[in-house]
């Protein structure tokens, strides 16, 4: 049987040798997954000429197996696998980790010289490109596809730059006048007063204690920093109105065990964490937290759990942006083009659960926040890591953001 | 269609890999799943042993594959052939394993290749029943573990994720995609 009239049917049967269902069922995944000849693994028993055969040598079996079916079958080509290729001089040999860019080029190069050369296994080994040499040590992996941030050019994305219109591509959004960032707009608040205040004293003394109302001592939080529990009877629109109100009334005291809520009404239950992180952005209603400057790098160095926080608006792109590298507010606001006040709620809530490090800058670049964004003093600048990414992305990852937010 | 648009989810057994997988993919997820052995067995009666795969359509020509590895660490030498390329890990750990730092370790360096080029999400999962370690505590583990790593997002998001819950598995893939670029998907 020739390889030519073996593709006939248009796919390739491939037998396994020394290789157990689990190892079976990856080679049989990975051949489901390649498209551009139909490598199908044949059952065991299956009573099928196979026209490849694909070997694991490292079991006990695998080798007596390989070798009987090579004495039975010298016409049928047999790819052989294994951690160490030295040990198998006289096998064309994949070395393990098997990795799809280059399993399947061996397949190819061992059935394509098979055809033209019933010759030695030896002859096999030395033309096949991507296989590891008989009695060569030397690991040939290829480095990674992406060596760094910026990814070569793929022809599947296309720059947004110069893209052509595709025929899965979704007509490209309308444009939007640019995020103005007016440095003289911007509204400070103080974090350390008022609920959001208290809060933190909290969080930070791990005390259990009991907000109440500075008129009558009526409780309206009973908070576990140990448990991480917040307990209290208020809805979140009497929340927020308590964050965002002038003088917040409110006390603050250690936990007693007489302590209890008014039986006439619901209580409700959150993490000390959700309650902190919501009243930092409602507390923050657009303004931006004194203890940061517009100019001055921030990063993150812990994401906010953003599956168990409340969703702020753009909260997984700044918190992206902002664990990448150090960048000031304005720098942010120009880049991502997210409006100012839901970056200064997203960082008042950050801030407010210390995720938040400041980076010093030298005074010219601090001293004038209308000025020019303060360049990172930690590693490349923001816009430089950005730039190639988005241009040479957005075509695959935009559909796939587009896609995954629909869901 | 390129084979390498692919999205890899990795972690121990039982940790919501095949689940989250069957959250977002479009299709059924194509699994090998097999009655568990050995140490397998305590914690699940089936497990992956070869791999899930599932898909996300993203236009009529693209698609992203989403490769769900086994979670029985005696399999790692076939994890290479998944990670050929790819956009990014999701990496499950069980919050009620005996050493979820143990784990942290053990993906993350078994995969040490494949993440210095593409970022990598954790999705921590079963908090609801073991609190602790918190995600706090998974950020401390992680700037130990990364010691030796060159990790393309060394500060990687750590999400509290339940992999049944479609919500939690969009937001990590999602914290993934604007790992990779910030800008991707803003208006300009």
């Amino acid at each position: 049987m020739t390889i030519e009239n073996s593709r006939m049917d248009g796919t390739l049967k491939v037998q396994g040798l020394g290789m157990d269902a689990r190892k079976e069922a990856v080679f049989r995944m990975a051949f489901r997954m390649h498209g551009r000849n139909r490598y199908v693994l044949l059952d065991p028993g299956e009573d099928i000429p196979p026209q490849i055969a694909i070997a694991d040598l490292d079991t006990p079996e695998g080798l007596t197996a390989a070798e009987a079916f090579r004495r039975a079958n010298p016409q049928i080509p047999l790819l052989a696998t294994s951690v160490s290729p030295e040990r198998f001089p006289g096998f064309a040999i994949l070395r393990k980790p098997i990795r799809m860019e280059s399993l399947f080029p061996a397949l190819e190069t061992v059935l394509a010289q098979k055809t033209v050369v019933a010759g030695t296994a030896q002859k096999l080994e030395n033309r096949a490109g991507p296989m590891h040499p008989a009695n060569s040590g030397t690991e040939t992996r290829q480095p990674p596809q992406v060596a760094s941030g910026i990814r070569p050019p793929d022809p599947d994305v296309v720059p947004s730059s110069r893209a052509t219109p595709a025929e899965d591509s979704p007509p490209p959004p309308p444009a939007r006048a640019p995020v103005q960032w007016r440095p003289e707009s911007i509204i400070h608040f103080d974090p350390d007063t008022g609920l959001l205040g208290l809060l933190q004293r909290i969080l930070r003394d791990r005390i259990a204690a009991v907000i109440t109302d500075a008129r009558n001592g009526q409780i309206l939080w009973n908070i576990d920093p140990e448990e991480n529990r917040a307990q209290t009877p208020l809805s979140d629109e009497e929340i927020r109105t308590i964050c965002r109100r002038e003088i917040h009334g409110l006390q603050v005291r250690a936990a007693q065990s007489a302590d209890s809520f008014p039986s006439d009404g619901s209580l409700r239950n959150t993490t000390l964490q959700e309650l902190v992180w919501q009243a930092a952005a409602w507390t923050a209603n657009g303004r931006l937290s004194r203890k940061i400057l517009a100019n001055v790098p921030v990063q993150l160095h812990q994401w906010p759990n953003l599956t168990r926080l409340a969703p702020l608006p753009e909260s997984l792109r700044m918190a992206a942006f902002l664990a990448r590298s150090p960048a000031s507010p304005a720098l942010t606001v120009k880049i991502l083009q997210v409006q100012p006040a839901e970056l200064f709620n997203f960082l008042a809530a950050a801030e407010s659960l210390g995720l938040l490090r400041y980076i010093s800058v030298p005074a010219a670049h601090s001293s004038s926040p209308g000025a020019a964004p303060a360049p990172s003093v930690d590693g490349p600048s923001p816009a430089d890591e950005m730039a190639s990414p988005a241009l040479a992305k957005r075509g695959l990852l935009g559909r796939l953001f587009a896609k995954i937010a629909g869901l | 269609m390129r084979e390498d648009n692919k999205i890899v989810f990795t972690g121990p057994v039982g940790a919501g890999k095949t689940s989250a997988i069957s959250a977002i993919s479009d299709i059924p997820i194509l699994s090998t799943d097999a009655r568990a052995s050995d140490m397998t067995i305590n914690r699940k009666g089936h497990t992956t042993v070869a791999m899930d795969y599932g898909i996300l359509n993203v236009g009529e020509n693209s698609k992203v594959h989403l490769y769900g590895t086994p979670g029985q660490e005696r399999f790692d030498f076939m994890w290479d052939i998944l990670t050929t390329g790819g956009l990014g890990l999701v990496l499950m750990l069980d919050n009620t394993r005996p050493n979820p730092r143990k784990d942290m370790h053990f993906f993350l360096h078994a995969f040490r290749n494949y993440i210095e080029g593409v970022p990598v999400v954790i999705g921590i999962s079963k908090m609801d029943i073991n609190p602790r370690p918190s995600i706090s505590d998974y950020a401390g583990m992680l700037e130990e573990v990364r010691g030796d790593l060159k990790m393309l997002n060394p500060i990687p998001p750590i999400f509290e994720v339940d992999g049944r819950r479609r919500e939690d598995v969009k937001n990590l893939v999602m914290a993934l995609l604007f790992s990779i670029d910030p800008g991707i998907g803003a208006a300009s």
